[in-house]
């Protein structure tokens, strides 16, 4: 048996994990990161590198709050990231938008927004006539009734932001340990020990559980009940284009690279991360509706992955009740909310109080009746 | 009856047909079909079985077209393509 | 409702299990990418000229007379053959989808024969991705479909293919500057241990490989063996070759450099089925799993076979009897009473007796680790230009195996999707995690196996 001693235990190297234990070893902590395999699911590998704002907690105003602040910090974030990770991070930080076909869900939306913007004040969003989003866009054609669209949406290279946190955690002494999976924990003399099937024991004062999907199984040794469930979706990846989109859309983007990647769907189908015909089809029929010139670009690859999703769609952040100093967080907004998660959100994890807001985001929410996981 | 005649940036190749616009190419000289996107480096055909990408050409006016996998059409315009142009400035 | 067989792939094992096929009275869909059948290693082989035939040889002229008997069955009213034909997916309840000529089309079977061959083994070495720089089949398939030999050449590897493409250049008036080769002596040593097993299809093929070698000789081309060390750089208007011989440092001058060291089956299908694969380390390749009668072993799929190349490699003889022995395991499954056990295991045999050559090959050709385990500058991965210094970083890094190493780097993410850089990024985990290959893994396929547009993709319905 090895003991492996640190202050914080994060298990789950994803963004998530890694943007919370960049800000963690900013404070010094000794930290060690407890990480899968190569063929675990990682949403961090399949998601659409949206750093976005509008739409987010249309009934949970504390989320679109917490949602504007990470996006408002988040080119310093990357800033900061990329001068100490020594790599490149894409970012395109000048507003995104999301097309409707339909007037009526334009106005709906419309409609939501500007109820959030009653309440939080700060909320700058626009709506655009079909007319004014071609004017901003053309590849955008004629079927499109309109846009919504926020100054401070965007989109980040995803793969080029897990692979800075990890460069720049390491160089901040962060033990990143792959491959292992964790089988139990206790809590004894004022220190965590967690078991590894690699007969590791990992002692440390605090733990953080930040494994997306595997907090289903690993919640409840520390207390948590883990309500996570996959929803999947899937996305397409062009050929590489020249600069065709000014600003990305919520399924519609341009990476930088010049591939054109477009989503997306929501389906409740288990632990299949399978990409499906009929789903792919229905995506590119929709993305050709919105801009017909697409029609003509060629597919290279699609992929399925499964968002980790609480009940309500928010975020669960939660000190366990039960097992001292233990954290659960999860989201299936990781990419945008990586600046937060990467700085002020170290003192709520080492015990500070964020008010009632944040309690919005606690498991106790969960407590009546009908919770589907 | 003209024999089939392929256009390749502004020269005029004769080809017998059947044959696929990278066959047509190399038997005229031709091995720099393309320039990369990362290194600006030209390429050519490397499995002429349409496996490995690498001979990408303009086919009238088409982009991204394999050309091993497309046979030679009387009339034809190929170009080369160009992936320089192709990369993204990612302005704030 | 009559059992619908589909074939995918019109290569000598497709070819030989749609005749089987269709004379035992089955009905069958056989799809093939190119406009007249053959695969690679019999390509256009049914309107070949007779000096090509010639010049190309025997083996070519058993696949000029399987195609003409193929074509003749398509004429059959259970056959359907569609050329041109790209595979874009096959989806493992049942449906085979493809698109001709931008019309997308989908078939459903009730069993599926895949045969869709093999590629070249990838060749990492500095300047391999030069223009003029070429696999040793591609320019094979120029000799067969332009009856066109490429005139300055200079082949660089290691396999028995690179004699046969030196004769057939012999033949057409341009013999090869030199043959590069990267196996010694002490391989050929310790490879004839397998000859022991010595039968006649051995004798014939070694027979003939000696020949070749003497034609070369004859012809005055210049071979190196056990080379070390080789680059290929660009000077001037044409490439030079050089390369480690013993302690000297030799280099050759060519329009073309032509690669091979040897091939391995083409994963892309089976992995995208979720069929299992198992490293051999004998061919240095993941080869699918199958039964002996070539069902392929998946979670999934319980209808799909492989044939030929594209399961194992042994060759285009064993590809024949193979596609053979899938089709009366398919006439079995299907109870079709024209099923012959007694034939099936007698072509088993049959085929049998490819394997001690295959292992002699194997050993005797055994790719270089320099190929196999690249540095430095050379290119591992084509499509998105990245380097081997920059993979072996990232493995540092923490990358656990290839779809982790894809993240980080791009690896596999371009155009071919990993067809020319899987196996060398497996490896090259492997050796720098001393892991077994089966532990490392591979990268994660998915459709469309061939690029296919948002508008032909929107036209589908189920």
């Amino acid at each position: 048996m090895t003991i492996v001693e640190s202050d914080m235990v994060i298990i789950g190297g994803g963004v998530v994990g890694l943007s919370i234990a960049y800000g963690l070893l900013k404070k010094g902590l000794r930290v060690v990161c407890i990480d899968g395999s190569d063929i675990d699911l990682r949403a961090s590998r399949g998601n659409f590198g949206l750093v976005w704002v509008q739409g987010k907690g249309v009934n949970c105003p504390p989320y679109a709050s917490w949602t504007l602040k990470s996006a408002k910090a988040y080119r310093a974030f990357v800033d900061q990231l990329m001068e100490e990770s020594g790599l490149e991070i894409d970012l395109q930080q000048n507003g995104g938008y999301e097309y409707f076909l339909d007037h009526d869900a334009l106005m709906e939306r419309s409609d939501q927004l500007s109820s959030l913007k009653d309440v939080l004040g700060d909320y700058p969003y626009e709506t655009l006539t079909g007319d004014e989003i071609r004017q901003e866009e053309s590849m955008v054609g004629p079927l499109v009734a309109g846009a919504t669209f926020f100054p401070h949406d965007g989109h980040v290279n995803p793969l080029q932001l897990l692979k800075a946190l990890l460069i720049a955690c390491q160089k901040m002494g962060l033990d990143y340990r792959a491959n292992r999976t964790v089988t139990t924990a206790d809590y004894v003399s004022d220190h965590s020990r967690i078991y590894c099937d690699t007969s590791e024991c990992f002692v440390s004062e605090r733990v953080v559980l930040s494994a997306g999907l595997g907090a289903k199984k690993l919640g409840p040794i520390f207390g948590f009940k883990g309500y996570v469930r996959p929803q999947r979706g899937q996305v397409l990846v062009t050929e590489k284009f020249p600069p065709l989109l000014r600003r990305p859309s919520v399924t519609i983007r341009q990476v930088n690279e010049g591939a054109i990647q477009i989503g997306d769907s929501k389906e409740e189908v288990g632990y299949d991360d399978h990409e499906t015909l009929s789903v792919v089809a229905r995506i590119a029929e929709r993305a050709v509706k919105i801009m017909p010139s697409l029609a003509s670009a060629r597919l290279v690859r699609t992929w399925g992955a499964l968002r980790v999703m609480s009940p309500d769609g928010l975020p669960i952040y939660e000190h366990s009740t039960t097992y001292p100093n233990a954290v659960l967080v999860t989201c299936h907004s990781g990419i945008s909310l990586a600046a937060n998660h990467g700085s002020i959100f170290s003192d709520w994890i080492l015990g500070a109080d964020f008010g009632s807001d944040f309690k919005e985001f606690g498991e106790a929410r969960f407590a009546t009746a009908s919770v589907s996981v | 009856m003209q024999p089939p005649v392929l256009v390749f940036e502004d020269q005029e190749f004769n080809f017998e047909s059947g044959a696929s616009v990278a066959a047509v190419l190399l038997i005229n000289g031709v091995c720099e079909f393309r320039t990369t996107q990362v290194g600006g480096v030209a390429r050519g055909p490397y499995c002429m079985m349409g496996a490995c990408f690498d001979c990408l050409v303009e086919i009238d006016g088409v982009p991204n077209r394999q050309a091993c996998m497309t046979p030679a059409r009387d009339g034809m315009r190929v170009k080369r393509q160009d992936h320089r142009t192709f990369l993204m400035d990612l302005g704030g | 409702m009559t059992t619908h067989i589909g074939i995918i792939g019109a290569g000598p094992a497709g070819m030989s299990a749609a005749i089987r096929l269709v004379e035992a009275g089955c009905r069958i869909t056989i799809l093939d990418e190119q406009p007249s059948p053959g695969g690679q290693i019999y390509r256009n082989a049914s309107i070949a000229s007779d000096p090509l035939i010639t010049l190309l040889g025997d083996d070519y002229e058993t696949g000029v007379r399987l195609s003409r008997k193929f074509l003749m069955i398509t004429e059959h009213e259970h056959c359907r053959y569609i050329p041109n034909a790209s595979v874009w997916s096959v989806n493992p309840d049942g449906i085979v989808n493809w698109i001709v000529d931008e019309q997308v089309d989908a078939f459903g079977f009730d069993g599926l024969i895949i045969g869709n061959g093999a590629l070249e083994r990838p060749m990492p070495l500095k300047g391999w991705t030069l223009p003029g720089v070429m696999t040793v089949g591609a320019a094979q398939i120029l000799l067969k479909t332009s009856e066109t030999p490429l005139r300055d050449t200079v082949l660089v590897g290691a396999g028995p293919l690179l004699y046969l493409v030196a004769v057939q250049l012999i033949r057409s008036g341009f013999p090869p500057k030199a043959i590069v080769e990267t196996q010694s002596l002490t391989d050929l040593i310790k490879a004839s241990r397998h000859l022991w097993r010595m039968n006649t299809k051995t004798l014939a093929y070694l027979v003939k490989g000696l020949e070749f070698i003497s034609v070369i000789k004859k012809a005055g081309v210049r071979r190196y063996t056990g080379v070390k060390r080789i680059e290929i750089d660009k000077v001037a208007d044409h490439l030079r070759i050089s390369f480690k011989d013993g302690s000297r440092l030799r280099w050759v001058e060519s329009e073309y450099a032509l690669l091979h060291s040897g091939v391995v089956p083409n994963t892309q299908m089976t992995r995208s089925l979720d069929i299992d694969h198992r490293w051999n380390p004998g061919n240095q390749s993941f080869d699918p799993v199958t039964n002996q009668f070539g069902l392929a072993k998946s979670a999934v799929s319980k209808n799909i076979w492989l044939a030929g190349d594209g399961a194992k490699i042994l060759g285009a003889d064993a590809a024949i009897i193979s596609g053979k022995i899938v089709a009366e395991d398919v006439l079995d499954k299907f109870s079709f009473t024209s099923f012959d056990p007694a034939r099936r295991k007698n072509l088993l045999k049959q085929k049998d007796r490819f394997v001690p050559v295959r292992q002699f090959l194997d050993e005797c050709y055994r790719p270089s680790t320099e190929i196999l385990d690249p540095d430095g500058d050379v290119i591992v991965c084509r499509c998105e230009e990245v380097k081997a210094v920059d993979v072996r970083k990232a493995i540092a890094l923490g990358a656990q195996g290839p779809n982790q190493l894809k993240v980080f780097t791009r690896c596999g993410m371009g155009n071919c999707q990993g067809r020319y850089c899987g196996l060398t990024v497996s490896q090259m985990v492997a050796s720098a995690r001393d892991m077994e290959l089966d532990e490392v893994g591979y990268y994660r396929i998915r459709t469309p196996l061939k690029p296919i547009t948002l508008k032909e993709l929107s036209t589908y319905h189920e």
